[in-house]
């Protein structure tokens, strides 16, 4: 099309008027465009004037000889494509040959204007002398030729273009057909047909060969004019080479750039932050994810560092993982088995995986990292191994079961419960572990949870050995995201052993409870009954001591006194024995009781009682401790009352009592330098009746410190002795707060 | 004038004894014994063997022990707090028994006074002599109804 342009220029190269509609024609056709030509004279334009492309409209200078000759004006409509830089290019080249023609038919036609009624041929050679001028331009190359071929006129530019000497091609060595290359000559042959019949041959694109044999790339357009003796064809050459490169290379970048387009779309519709990084370690290229999940914005990323993204501490070793990676290039998951951070504008740290993969591009390896946050799957990742882990590790049956009751997992505890493996029975319905009997309990069970209720229950199952075993069942149904039923998960708990236990432990209570009420009933009896008899011993030699007295002698009469004596000794025994069975009997009820009141109180009950005895107590401010008042009452009292009883012989005696902090708690103390005792026999002065004195020495029963020792153990505390012959006693004791009774 | 005393025990020893302790008493005093709650319910409502007596005449005290054949000495006591006839009697429970449960219960019944029988026999008379000088010539005893 450009080139039949190019023609009609040539064809009507000195005739203006014509010229002129043939560029008008040719642009608009060239363009699919509205075009206006306007005819400059010197003196109208600016010599320096340019084309320019804006949007719809096109202008473009003529200019010949550095003159501009004419303007062009293409219009496109709005709906039609805007002008691209392409048709820019094109227009250029094409207003250079219509400037070239407008300017020698404007100074042919101002000659010819001058010199009336020239001769058509003497015009030819005008034109030829002209079209000599036209190697000036070294644009168009011009061959003359007659119809066989002869070349017997040619342009320095067509010979530039063919690479031969004037002196070859005219002298005839070189036939004008034979620089067309074979695959171009049937080609060629249509356009000499052409030409022969219609005095035109239509532009086209061939190549020549040139001298040498390479090939160069024309447009060729030819037109038949008259010679002095003959026809001869007229053929334009334009060197299409610098063309070519220029729209190869036009070509080169628009596939650049549509391949850059399209790997822009690919990176902003990748799921993953895209940080793409070239050789040198700076980022080049990010998408719109990336600065999402780092908050950096695009420009704040751009041309640096990689490491701008990664946390400090990494930040040594990163480098040289790069460099490991261009020597290794490939595409991979980044830093397998390590764990990666991220770390974002804020400084916050977050894990991350990366996928690496190269780009070979003409400026150097690129390497692009796909980023992912895994901070919600690590999250879900621990989540779901640590609840696997509890499943698997407790001690009870974990199962899951379909709706239809088809095992679907099976857990370590459910193996030991059942006997089942899980191998055996993931698949198998769940019904092989109820017992018959049970199985209208188990289907209601199911439909419960199906509907969607919990169930807890207690029943029995049959373990694969096939004995039954008493469990604690919980069934939970389990929902899909919508709040349906899916599946059920079920515990179970071994609770034979409990229920064993229970039974066991409901028997030893109740054993307990029975020897407790018979102790009581042993211990009435005892206070009331045993007593009794020895109310009539004493009481009839009482008489008889009293109204018989002259009966008897003084012999007589002391035996009579020791009746008296032994039964009241067994009356306090009796006693003894009575209050250290209510210690063991009466609830315990703590409370802050304070002993350093306590032991006033019965120090002051001692010395009323003796009045004559002379003891130094020392009595500890504030001893307080969680205990029962009453229990802890004869604690001081028995205690006390050792003390006071063995510090009798004693030259200055001294009661101390106090607390003392050992390892950490609180003991307290009852001490005198009184008899004391050999540590011998410390264990056995807290069994019942066990004296380490004579009655003649100290008087006693045996009981106080058995009693003493049940208070302290009730209380869940210990006490012991430690004491020296003559030197004294000491007896300590715990009584630990809140602790469950110990055994009494 | 000679004040009747109802000594309900069913230990002979015991009975003897607190005879004689009574009879050291300045207080004049007739001791009646009978051995267990039934016959005691029976002496103070004239029914059974002493159907015959004359309910009215009541004794000036009455002496109860707890641990009794037939009829435990508290449930004696509660019938006799629930008669309208005997509601105002004067019983003091005599007993060898020194449970708090024994004495709560005994004043919850409605006991005038709870006794502990002593081991020693001088303490004892101090205690019957105590009780007869009390309830004998102290205690104005309720209008007989």
């Amino acid at each position: 099309m450009l080139l039949d342009a190019a023609l009609m220029f040539s064809e009507a190269t000195l005739d203006l008027e014509r010229l002129l509609v043939a560029v008008n024609r040719a642009f608009a056709a060239a363009f699919a465009s509205e075009c206006s030509v306007e005819l400059l004279e010197p003196g109208d334009a600016a010599p320096g004037e340019t084309a320019e492309r804006t949007g719809h409209r096109l202008g473009l200078p003529l200019v010949c000889r550095g003159q501009v000759v004419a303007r062009v004006t293409l219009t496109r409509s709005s709906s039609d494509a805007h002008y691209s830089e392409d048709d820019l290019q094109w227009a250029l080249l094409l207003a250079r040959h219509a400037g070239l023609a407008v300017g020698n038919a404007k100074a042919y036609a101002a000659r010819h204007s001058l010199t009336e009624g020239g001769r058509r041929p003497a015009a030819v050679r005008e034109a030829e002398s002209r079209f000599s001028k036209l190697s000036d331009a070294g644009i168009l190359g011009i061959v003359v030729s007659d119809l066989r071929g002869r070349i017997v006129e040619i342009n320095d530019t067509a010979l530039n273009v063919l690479g031969y000497r004037r002196d070859e091609v005219l002298s005839g060595a070189v036939v004008w057909g034979d620089l067309t290359p074979a695959e171009w000559r049937a080609n060629d042959a249509r356009a000499v047909e052409q030409l022969a019949h219609t005095g035109v041959a239509a532009l086209r694109e061939k190549e020549y060969l040139r001298k040498g044999g390479t090939r160069v790339p024309v447009l060729v357009g030819s037109a038949m004019v008259a010679g002095d003796d003959e026809r001869l064809a007229l053929s334009f050459i334009l060197d299409l080479t610098e063309r070519k490169r220029i729209e190869a290379a036009n070509e080169r970048l628009r596939e650049e750039r549509a391949a850059d387009a399209r790997f822009h779309g690919l990176l902003e519709s990748a799921p993953d932050a895209m940080v793409i990084v070239d050789e040198s370690g700076q980022v080049t290229l990010v998408n719109s994810q990336a600065e999402a999940l780092f908050g950096y914005p695009r420009e704040e990323l751009v041309g640096q560092a990689i490491e701008l993204l990664i946390p400090e501490r990494f930040h040594r070793k990163h480098p040289s993982h790069r460099a490991r990676y261009s020597q290794q290039r490939g595409v991979r998951p980044m830093g397998a088995e390590l764990e990666l951070y991220g770390r974002r504008k804020d400084g916050s740290e977050f894990p991350i995986e990366v996928s690496l993969s190269p780009l070979e591009t003409a400026s150097g390896l690129l390497v692009s990292s796909a980023i992912r946050d895994i901070s919600e799957r690590k999250k879900s990742e621990l989540q779901r191994a640590s609840l696997a882990a509890l499943v698997e590790s407790s001690a009870d049956a974990i199962i899951g079961k379909s709706l239809a009751g088809i095992v679907t997992s099976w857990n370590e505890g459910a193996y030991r419960l059942f006997g089942y493996s899980s191998e055996e029975i993931i698949g198998r319905p769940i019904s092989v572990i109820v017992p018959a009997e049970r199985e209208p309990e188990f289907a209601a069970m199911l439909q419960a949870v199906s509907a969607g209720h919990v169930q807890h229950f207690d029943t029995v199952r049959r373990r694969k050995d096939g004995k039954l075993v008493e469990v604690s069942l919980t069934l939970s149904p389990v929902r899909n995201a919508a709040g349906r039923v899916i599946s059920i998960s079920k515990v179970a708990r071994d609770v034979t052993e409990r229920r064993r236990a229970e039974r066991e432990l409901a028997r030893a209570k109740e054993t307990a409870e029975a020897a407790s009420r018979e102790l009581e009933a042993f211990s009435y009896s005892v206070a009331h009954d045993l007593r009794a008899p020895l109310r009539g011993m004493n009481g009839f030699a009482q008489v008889l001591l009293n109204e018989y007295k002259d009966k008897f002698d003084a012999e007589g009469q002391d035996w009579l006194s020791e009746i008296l004596l032994n039964a009241n000794r067994m009356g306090a025994l009796i006693d003894a024995l009575l209050s250290l069975s209510r210690v063991t009997r009466s609830a315990l009820k703590r409370e802050v009781v304070d002993f350093a009141a306590l032991a006033r109180e019965t120090a002051a009950a001692l010395q009323a009682h003796e009045p004559a005895r002379s003891v130094e107590f020392a009595i500890q401010d504030d001893l307080r401790a969680e205990a029962d008042s009453t229990l802890a009452r004869v604690l001081i009292e028995n205690l006390l009352g050792n003390a006071w009883k063995f510090t009798c012989k004693a030259a200055h005696p001294q009661i101390s009592v106090g607390a003392a902090d050992l390892n950490g708690e609180t003991v307290f103390f009852v001490r005198d330098n009184g008899a004391g005792f050999d540590m011998a026999y410390a264990q056995k002065l807290f069994a019942p009746f066990q004296r380490l004195h004579s009655n003649q020495d100290f008087p006693g029963t045996g009981i106080g410190l058995a009693t003493v020792q049940r208070i302290v153990r009730r209380h869940g505390g210990r006490i012991w002795a430690e004491g020296a012959v003559n030197v004294g006693a000491t007896f300590s004791f715990t009584l630990p707060s809140q602790s469950p009774e110990g055994p009494t | 004038m000679t004040k009747l005393i109802l000594l309900v025990e069913d230990n002979s020893s015991d009975e003897k004894l607190t005879v004689l302790a009574l009879r050291k008493c300045d207080v004049p005093s007739e001791v009646v014994v009978v051995r267990d709650g039934a016959e005691a319910l029976d002496y103070l409502f004239a029914t059974g063997a002493y159907a015959t007596r004359q309910r009215s005449a009541l004794p000036a005290l009455v002496l109860l022990d707890l641990n009794l054949p037939k009829i435990s000495g508290l449930e004696v006591l509660r019938r006799v707090r629930a008669d309208e006839t005997t509601r105002a009697l004067p019983v003091v429970i005599l007993t060898s028994s020194k449970e708090d449960e024994d004495i709560t219960q005994g004043y919850a019944s409605g006991a005038n006074a709870y006794v502990r029988k002593p081991v020693d026999y001088a303490q004892f008379v101090e205690a019957a002599q105590t009780l007869g000088v009390f309830w004998l010539r102290l205690n104005e005893p309720p209008p007989a109804g």
